[in-house]
């Protein structure tokens, strides 16, 4: 690469690697003619107004309200429809007055860095911190099996793959347990209540530094920022490798766009523009040394920015199964379309992934071909299954609703924002690329009904950049309100699909009660089962049970003719667990009747198979009883 | 000795900051660590140096970035390190994170120190 010169379409320091060997000159766009630097938003001097004050203190005032509204909420009101029925009235204040907050600060004319980060990080704090204040216990049963695995890692320094294929990709858990064991922290259990804080907060610079370089505008890449704590309702950012690898992805593409970015007019790939545009060459010259305002990088700042981008390719290829894919298909259309000077990074990316599932992953895979590759090509159902378009209560649906709505409002108006940033000087094509390559992972794998919940995950970055801008289009009073009303409906909708299911996702004290119990009981090696999946279990001495693979089949509840049910039989004992989340959990999900939970347990008991040895307000533990001849 | 011009010694203001953080938090946790603190005062100590170095102030030390993008790029790059460090320690079985963890500070110091240098004489890269 000819490292001779930055772009001066970038903000304030955010240099540019130049042209790279090889890349005409012109299809690169003469940044100082066609996309001049970022704007500064405001041309007058800051200065310590009454709106500036009121910027940093009502959202301060906002959070102290939100989190007293919290401590006084009931865990015993959440219903139906989720945490916003156990919320307090004061809440709503306090989201209004943050949002308003916001408003005032994002239409004064004059710059503050500070009151919009105190806003974003006040939101995290109040939307995605309410379980954490609310709750007995930290939420999500996926959470405390993920607990189980970093606690296995800290202690032992092993890895159990043949157990779990999270343990295949272990890299997230052994970076948190080195840290717990150099911070004596006693469990990665004591974690799972503010993650959901910690990580949504840590999205947030990365977010930023991408929008800036997509919006070229520090107001409205904070508009996209903001947008982002309530437009992210899929539910990724529990304590999970998936968590911290979409951090990651944020960071790679903030460098891929950022330092090693670049604006090709054209579609096409440099050698083939080069034989079309050769007479222009001419008219638009590379930019001289003296336009640009950036520093040049020498050749030890490459290195070292390859560096940090290989380190994070590392740790997302090796700490998640699905995430590299995502990066390595946004990074190749990035490359395609003239966005980054890293051609052959995708390639690189991708030689890592491959590498790494080949050598470490085998024990995963060569079991699990079939469910790996079987529904490639199934757009039709794996849509469905990602979006879950089957049974459930009425409640449920309407929650599946508001998530439809919402992801259908930001997708659409990232699509109006593209168009209307047709002669507008922003990087739409970027934006465009980060929105839409995410969703075509949905064709290759429903992975256990998700992959819908994590491209929509992905293609936040991007949309949220289109939508900030398609809102900012309007005349000032317009753009005011309208912003407004989409931030005011957009957190009641955030409330409503990221909550609504927390009726069976919250975890009871009881229930932990119970397992601890079953745990302190069982005898080491004994098979332990659940009615369905929505169980949280294997948060201490992973290994010493064994779980079983599948759930009694709550459809075709057959017992004890078949099913899963003779799984249990095992000479060191075979337990079944029964809590009030799984109840839950299969009356939203799959429809049946409400008691439906009674009647199963009187029947295990009937069956004579089971005999109860456990039970308290939200767990029962049935012992599997063998009888000759069973 | 910071200098006059006001783009040098913002720079330099920069580099002060960041190298004092990256010569103070790693003091912290070692002394946290070495007393063994409860763990309530022991894991933000340390969660906070894991988070900051060494990544953020070796970036300050010698790419030319601006504030924003070493404080983003390195915070990533630290999560990242921590990560690929733990998973080199379960792969070749040599499970001793204090240890590798104290190393990591040690670096972190030792280019703290550096940057506090570099902006204490005031000489620029």
């Amino acid at each position: 690469m000819s490292l001779y010169r930055s772009k001066g379409r970038h903000s304030e320091g955010a240099t540019t690697l130049q042209q790279g060997a090889g890349e005409a000159p012109e299809d690169v766009e003469a940044h100082a003619a066609v996309s001049p630097a970022p704007r500064q938003s405001s041309v007058r001097p800051e200065g310590w107004t009454l709106t500036a004050l009121a910027g940093l203190v009502l959202p301060l005032v906002a959070l102290a309200l939100g989190i007293y509204s919290l401590t006084t909420a009931r865990q015993s009101a959440v219903g139906p429809y989720g945490l916003i029925q156990a919320l307090p009235a004061d809440y709503f204040l306090a989201l209004a007055i943050l949002g308003a907050s916001f408003i005032m600060t994002w239409t004064s004319s004059r710059r503050w860095r500070l009151p919009f980060a105190l806003s974003a990080a006040a939101l995290v704090v109040l939307l995605d911190g309410a379980p954490g204040l609310i709750e007995s216990e930290p939420r999500f049963e996926s959470a405390w099996l993920t607990a189980g695995f970093t606690d296995y890692i800290a202690k032992t320094g092993h890895v159990l793959p043949l157990l779990d294929a999270r343990f295949s990709w272990p890299s997230f858990f052994t970076g948190v347990a080195i840290v717990a064991r150099a911070g004596g922290l006693p469990s990665a259990i004591l974690l799972l209540r503010w993650w959901l804080v910690f990580i949504n907060l840590m999205c947030l610079p990365p977010l930023y530094l991408i929008a800036k370089q997509i919006l070229r505008d520090e107001k409205k890449a904070a508009l996209a920022v903001f947008l982002f704590p309530i437009a992210n309702w899929v539910g990724q950012d529990y304590y999970s490798p998936q968590s911290v690898a979409f951090f990651l992805y944020l960071v790679v593409v903030a460098i891929v766009i950022g330092p090693f970015g670049l604006e090709r007019k054209v579609l096409l790939p440099p050698a083939l523009a080069r034989l079309r545009r050769r007479e222009s060459a001419a008219e638009s010259p590379p930019p001289t040394a003296a336009q640009s305002p950036h520093p040049a990088f020498s050749y030890s700042d490459i290195v070292t920015l390859l560096g940090v981008l290989l380190l994070l390719c590392a740790a997302i290829v090796t700490g998640h199964q699905l995430s590299p894919f995502f990066t390595v298909a946004t990074l190749a259309v990035l490359a395609f379309v003239g966005r980054t000077r890293l051609v052959a990074w995708p390639g690189i990316m991708l030689l890592l992934t491959l590498g790494w599932v080949c050598y470490a992953t085998i024990s995963y895979w060569s079991g699990h071909f079939s469910t790996i590759f079987g529904a490639i090509g199934g757009v039709g159902s794996n849509v469905s299954e990602d979006l879950r378009l089957h049974g459930g209560t009425a409640a449920h649906h309407h929650v599946d609703d508001v998530r439809l709505a919402m992801a259908g409002v930001v997708l659409l108006l990232a699509i109006a924002g593209f168009f209307m940033a047709r002669n507008a000087n922003i990087d739409r094509r970027s934006g465009l690329v980060l929105t839409l390559t995410p969703l075509v992972v949905i064709t290759g794998q429903p992975y256990g009904g998700e992959a819908g919940l994590r491209a929509f995950l992905f293609t936040l970055p991007g949309a949220l950049c289109l939508m900030a801008f398609a809102l900012t289009r309007a005349a000032r009073a317009t753009r005011v309100v309208v912003t407004g009303l989409v931030i005011a409906a957009m957190m009641l909708g955030f409330l409503v699909a990221r909550w609504g299911n927390e009726l069976s996702e919250q975890v009871l004290p009881a229930e932990i009660t119970g397992m601890t119990y079953l745990y302190n009981h069982a005898t080491p090696g004994a098979k332990i089962m659940a009615i369905d999946p929505q169980v949280s279990w294997e948060f201490e001495d992973v290994g010493r049970f064994t779980y079983t693979a599948y759930y009694i089949d709550i459809y075709g509840f057959g017992f004890p003719r078949g099913g899963s049910v003779p799984a249990l039989a095992d000479s060191r004992g075979g337990y079944l667990v029964v809590t009030r989340s799984q109840l839950v959990f299969a009356e939203q999900n799959y429809g049946v009747a409400a008691g439906w939970g009674t009647s199963i347990e009187r029947r295990l008991i009937q069956s004579g198979h089971f005999k109860l040895m456990y039970k308290n307000a939200d767990t029962s533990v049935y012992r599997y009883v063998i009888h000759s001849g069973t | 000795m910071i200098t006059s011009s006001p783009a040098v010694s913002d720079q330099q203001r920069q580099r002060l900051g960041l190298g004092l953080a990256a010569v103070v938090l790693p003091l912290a946790s070692a002394l946290v660590i070495g007393v063994s603190a409860p763990w309530q005062v022991r894991f933000p100590v340390v969660a906070m140096t894991a988070l900051f170095g060494p990544m953020m102030p070796a970036l300050r030390l010698h790419v030319r970035l601006s504030l924003e993008q070493c404080l983003v790029y390195g915070l990533g790059a630290n999560v990242a390190l921590e990560m690929v460090l733990g998973l080199a320690l379960v792969l070749f079985h040599g499970w001793i994170p204090t240890a590798a963890f104290l190393c990591v500070l040690i670096i972190t110091f030792a280019i703290g120190a550096r940057l506090v240098y570099d902006a204490v004489i005031g000489s620029e890269r």
